[in-house]
């Protein structure tokens, strides 16, 4: 089989666009919502979804990789130096000037010509032996993508890298700010960011200059950890699902409003649960003919309770057709 | 079943697909085949389970989590191919003189780039017809310090001040190379580059061969006779693969702009590189064969270089440039168009 053949198909575009995807029941529905998501369909015929990361966090690995790849360079390159001047002086070495001259001038081309390798090519040798990261994205939990979802290759990597030099633009130098009149091509001139930042803020998969020519896109891939359901030390939760009755059903939209409550409940406070929980309480307090006066956040947790901590009854509308659950296995 | 159960259920196999995607991606040494084999197992599980969750009813930080798993695997499975060094040589030798001898942006940079340079050393050596035109374009003070570098020249470098200029001038002119490949992206900037040094250029060759500058006009010839085929050869590269992006994101040619641009980058990838290798060799023999005073290194053998040189480049991309036969495509081939499309 290919790679074309295998390529993921990718829905990204505008909201409007991305709002008719949710009908084809493909997606999960909350993917249709969020504006940094990107679905993607992978040939395993799955969709999910991928955060596409903003400016501020790349820009932060950026500068991590600057870090690293200018400064560490520079560290070894003058730890060498002196290494080298120190052995030499230790064993007394008697060269003639002229060998010595020719040396330090192997030298220095050799720190010049790694200073460049560095400058141009670090991003694009990392990119593709890492698969879309390099040390500052790694650390923050970013990867370089195709637009389709399908990892980069090493065209593509150099391509961006070489186009972060009209990202950087326009270069500023700081003897503006002094009152000084620099000369053209003044070696002293900080890069504002400004045109990739604009280009990224008018383009929908955040795309700086150099994603644009490559076709790339940068997607925030955090290491999430596996969820927990709530655990309801209050006796009285269990005790009050019971007396729901057995066959109303938790539709599966009320089970994720339920279960975004619970998730907050913590960090709101009696008062604003009980507000929140009022707009639905009443009406099933009514529908299950219990006393008026049940506490309302206890009935939404009983309901919680019910949806994800009890059996459900089987003939659960949701799931007509039963889920086959694939088991693992090692054939 | 209740969700509580599934989840737990199915929670050993998410975490060992975690433990498989850490070892991954970290990669400190080759995984095993059965371990490979277990990945593939439990990504199309969770893959069926992410299919499912609306199903499930899975509380929606489950679902979150899930995607999450489901696109780092994703991403370990379809992994970056790694540089292939054996097609380096179809590239270098087959695909790169054909793309740069049928391109018409190679061609337009050319044309722009020599002819600026004629024009300009033309007006600026002849003083009848514009006789400022040197002072004008490069400025007195530059002009004068010009001839005051050239005439003290004479004895060269020594050996290790040549080999540290090599990087030097990689450094540099490399870096200008590229950059002037950048700033055609958008077009304009990148054609005021390359007129700007073509005209600059043009009115120094020209200030310097007029006869009043005897001495300085024949030690400048001499240094710049041996690397000029190298390096004017790569200015006109780099700008000329500039200007197929810029041409392909104004004149799409039915295409999306971002799919025309794509297919610039990748048409225009071979023929930058071909620009900087050209910078290095040039800067190699700035560095070596240029400087060297005429008792060692002497003036025939300067010719001599740039011959050879300019030789070994028509060789490049006359000989190989041309599609002696139509199979290999000088345009990027169908398949990426395809991917892209």
């Amino acid at each position: 089989m290919s790679l074309a053949d295998r390529r993921t198909q990718t829905k990204v575009g505008p909201r409007w666009d991305r709002r008719e995807q949710g009908a084809d029941g493909l997606q999960a529905p909350n993917a249709t919502v969020l504006d940094t998501q990107l679905t993607i369909e992978t040939p395993e015929h799955i969709s999910f979804a991928f955060h596409i990361a903003g400016p501020f966090r790349r820009l932060m690995a950026y500068l991590l990789d600057l870090l690293i790849s200018q400064f560490l360079y520079w560290l070894i390159v003058i730890c060498l130096m002196f290494a080298v001047s120190y052995f030499a002086m230790s064993i007394q070495m008697a060269i003639s000037p002229e060998v010595a001259e020719f040396l330090a001038g192997i030298a220095m081309a050799l720190v010049l010509i790694g200073s460049f390798c560095v400058t141009w090519f670090y991003g694009a040798y990392a990119e593709t032996k890492w698969n879309g990261q390099t040390f500052g994205k790694r650390l923050l939990s970013l990867r370089v993508l195709s637009t389709d979802g399908s990892a980069i290759d090493s065209s593509q990597a150099t391509l961006r890298n070489f186009f972060r030099l009209l990202d950087l633009m326009p270069f500023v130098s700081p003897l503006l700010l002094v009152g000084m009149e620099p000369e053209w091509g003044d070696a002293l001139s900080v890069p504002t960011l400004g045109l990739g930042l604009l280009i990224m803020a008018s383009t929908a998969r955040f795309s700086r200059a150099g994603d644009w020519v490559a076709g790339t896109m940068v997607v925030f891939e955090p290491q999430l950890l596996p969820s927990r359901l709530a655990d309801f030390t209050d006796s009285r939760v269990a005790s009050l699902a019971s007396l729901i009755p057995g066959d109303f059903q938790v539709s599966s939209s009320f089970s994720q409003c339920l279960a975004h409550y619970v998730s907050r409940r913590a960090y709101l406070g009696p008062a604003r649960c009980q507000e929140i929980a009022n707009h639905l309480v009443p009406l099933l307090l009514e529908r299950f003919q219990l006393p008026r006066d049940t506490d309302s956040d206890l009935l939404m947790c009983a309901l919680y309770h019910r949806a994800f901590l009890s059996t459900s009854q089987e003939q659960d509308s949701d799931t007509l057709i039963r889920p086959f659950v694939p088991e693992a296995q090692v054939v | 079943m209740k969700v509580a159960e599934l989840i737990q259920k199915r929670q050993a196999d998410w975490s060992e697909l975690e433990r498989l995607i850490s070892e991954l991606s970290s990669r400190v040494r080759k995984v095993e085949s059965i371990k490979l084999r277990r990945f593939g197992v439990l990504y199309r599980n969770a893959c069926a389970d992410l299919a499912l969750v609306t199903a499930y009813q899975l509380p929606p930080d489950t679902t979150a989590y899930l995607h999450d798993l489901v696109a780092r695997a994703h991403n370990q499975l379809y992994r970056s191919e790694s540089f292939q060094y054996q097609q380096w040589l179809f590239v270098l030798f087959i695909e790169t003189p054909r793309r740069i001898f049928c391109d018409p942006c190679v061609h337009i940079a050319m044309l722009i780039f020599w002819g600026l340079f004629g024009l300009s050393a033309w007006l600026s050596y002849e003083q009848i017809l514009w006789p400022e035109f040197a002072t004008s374009v490069v400025g007195e003070e530059q002009l004068e310090a010009f001839v005051q570098m050239y005439s003290q020249f004479g004895d060269g470098r020594g050996a290790g001040g040549n080999v540290a200029m090599t990087g030097f001038y990689v450094f540099n002119n490399a870096g200008i190379g590229l950059a002037c490949f950048v700033s055609m992206l958008f077009f304009l900037p990148g054609l005021v580059t390359l007129s700007f040094n073509a005209v600059y250029l043009g009115a120094v060759f020209g200030f310097m061969f007029r006869p009043e500058n005897g001495e300085a006009g024949a030690n400048f010839q001499n240094f710049v006779t041996a690397h000029g085929p190298f390096e004017l050869t790569a200015i006109i590269l780099s700008a000329g693969a500039g200007l197929r992006i810029g041409h392909k994101w104004l004149f799409t040619g039915g295409l999306r702009r971002a799919d025309a641009l794509k297919l610039g980058g990748r048409e225009a990838l071979p023929i930058v590189m071909c620009a900087v290798v050209l910078f290095v060799l040039a800067a190699l023999v700035e560095a070596f064969v240029s400087p060297g005073a005429s008792a060692i290194v002497p003036w025939w053998v300067k010719g001599m270089v740039a011959v050879g040189s300019s030789g070994l480049l028509m060789f490049y991309f006359i000989i190989l440039g041309y599609p002696w036969n139509r199979r290999a495509l000088p345009r990027a081939s169908a398949r990426q168009v395809e991917g892209m499309l």
